[in-house]
């Protein structure tokens, strides 16, 4: 059950699944992006995955505050290390959602930075974009850049967030990739914190939490 | 297959990382060297720093609180460059800018300790100033930083500081270095594509290696302080400094600097 007990149906909810998740996995990645991952698939011989990409992201819906259906069947559980939700007994989705809110903003990754250098110590700082268009190693590179690209982002966004989120009292709870996407859209993070804050304040999760 | 993934990752970080351009700048830092002989200069700070950790190519990054000149210069120079480059530049906020001035951003690195060993020797000549602890890396590049907390200390002008050790061990693993139980352990999330390292500072203890060739007596303990969580997100992973002894505690993610009993709260 979600927190306010409402759900879409089934065939209506994988549908928005579906599309907010090519909304997702598009608007995330700049021009420059699509087309290496494009010629990267190219290199690798599966072209068959090209072109679909960004074709419905027009036309993706406006993401309610409806939540998922959390009760993801086993088969569907993606790998337990990044697929995750968060829950934490008696907090509040005020207080979930501060929590929430304060993390967000540890998550973008940039290009790591390097010393000697300057620090502007407490003043806003660009993030340094970091691209995988295989620098150097020419089309090899830019094959394994856009095959590489999605795994290590999600895994340097969730150690993050756990790093962040863990010592405060939360605890992780499988789902599915479908399921997480939806919760983690960074082209709408007000609305991906309140959900996840509705749900880390909700009832238990009905899939099994996961150690730490 | 998972032995591949790990190599796979480890070049995808290194590649990622030599994408950034890095000017040749004075470092403002000067690593002692084991044949040299310690002199504290009255207007410098000398700094020690012992290093525990399995990996022979770890170092320790600290960063010194600009003053108010220094941001001014700084942001003086990210506007002329900003304005400079013209509509290309997109939103001043996400305008990406290499500072060629002055750093505060220093390395002390394994490599270049005045004594190698189990536990290696840093001693490093840095401008005096209030620092932090600021995070774990090799090679000049920060690999994680202490975001969720961390400690402060200052470096005074013709005084050798010691920092203690600070400790790194894996944090996939528990570590079987006391300090750092409490942010080991974390299993498969501590090494999804890339290890979270446990990271930690042992304030000085009177059988630590010392600095050959200065009288132990001129080494003054550095006086740590618990420092709020920051925001630093060019580089790879983020994590908190181990509670230390009288110094740094956690309290559900909320830092408290245990000597004045309040939280640090976030730069």
């Amino acid at each position: 059950m979600s927190a306010n007990g409402h759900f879409a149906s089934a065939r209506l909810q994988s549908q928005r699944l579906t599309a907010i998740r090519n909304h997702y996995r598009c608007r995330r990645q700049k021009p420059g992006a699509v087309l290496i991952r494009i010629l990267g698939m190219f290199v690798m011989g599966a072209t068959a995955l090209i072109g679909t990409c960004c074709a419905n992201a027009q036309e993706a819906p406006a993401i309610s505050e409806t939540l998922p259906n959390l009760n993801v069947p086993e088969q569907e559980w993606g790998d337990d290390r990044k697929y995750v939700i968060l829950h934490k007994t008696g907090v509040s989705v005020t207080e979930a959602e501060a929590d929430f809110r304060f993390c967000w903003r540890f998550l973008p990754h940039g290009v790591q930075r390097r010393s000697p250098s300057f620090i502007p110590w407490r003043q806003t700082e660009a993030t340094r974009s970091v691209t995988y268009d295989g620098g150097p190693y020419g089309l090899v590179g830019t094959a394994i850049g856009a095959i590489i690209q999605g795994p290590l982002e999600r895994s340097v966004r969730q150690s993050r967030l756990y790093a962040c989120m863990l010592p405060r009292g939360y605890a992780r709870y499988r789902t599915s990739e479908d399921v997480w996407s939806l919760l983690n859209d960074d082209a709408n993070p007000q609305k991906s914190i309140r959900l996840q804050a509705l749900i880390a304040a909700g009832p238990v999760p009905p899939t099994p939490r996961m150690e730490p | 297959m998972k032995t591949l993934k790990r190599y796979v990752a480890t070049a995808a970080c290194l590649w990622l990382a030599s994408g950034v351009a890095q000017a040749k700048i004075d470092s403002g830092a000067r690593l002692i060297t084991a044949n040299e002989p310690v002199i504290v200069a009255q207007d410098r700070a000398l700094v020690v720093l012992r290093i525990q950790s399995p990996w022979s190519m770890m170092s320790a990054f600290l960063m010194r609180i600009p003053s108010a000149a220094e941001i001014s210069a700084y942001e003086a120079a990210k506007r002329a460059a900003y304005d400079k480059a013209g509509k290309k530049a997109g939103p001043y906020e996400s305008f990406v800018f290499d500072y060629q001035g002055a750093p505060n951003f220093y390395e002390l690195p394994v490599k270049k300790a005045m004594v190698r060993g189990a536990v290696a020797l840093v001693v490093a000549e840095l401008p005096p100033g209030d620092y932090i602890l600021y995070g774990e890396g090799y090679s000049s590049f920060l690999y994680e930083c202490m975001c969720f907390g961390t400690v402060g200390f200052t470096l005074h002008a013709g005084q050798a500081t010691d920092l203690g050790t600070f400790l790194v061990d894996k944090g996939w693993e528990q570590s079987a270095v006391p300090e750092l139980t409490g942010v080991s352990g974390l299993g498969r999330i501590g090494r999804m594509d890339y290890g979270l390292f446990a990271v930690g500072l042992r304030p000085v203890r009177p059988d630590d290696i010392a600095v050959p060739g200065l009288d132990s007596a001129k080494i003054a303990p550095a006086q740590l302080h618990a420092v709020g969580p920051f925001v630093e997100t060019n580089t790879l992973l983020a994590t908190r400094l181990a509670p230390v002894e009288g110094v740094l505690r956690y309290d559900r993610g909320k830092v408290i600097d245990i000597a004045s009993g309040r939280e640090a709260l976030a730069n």
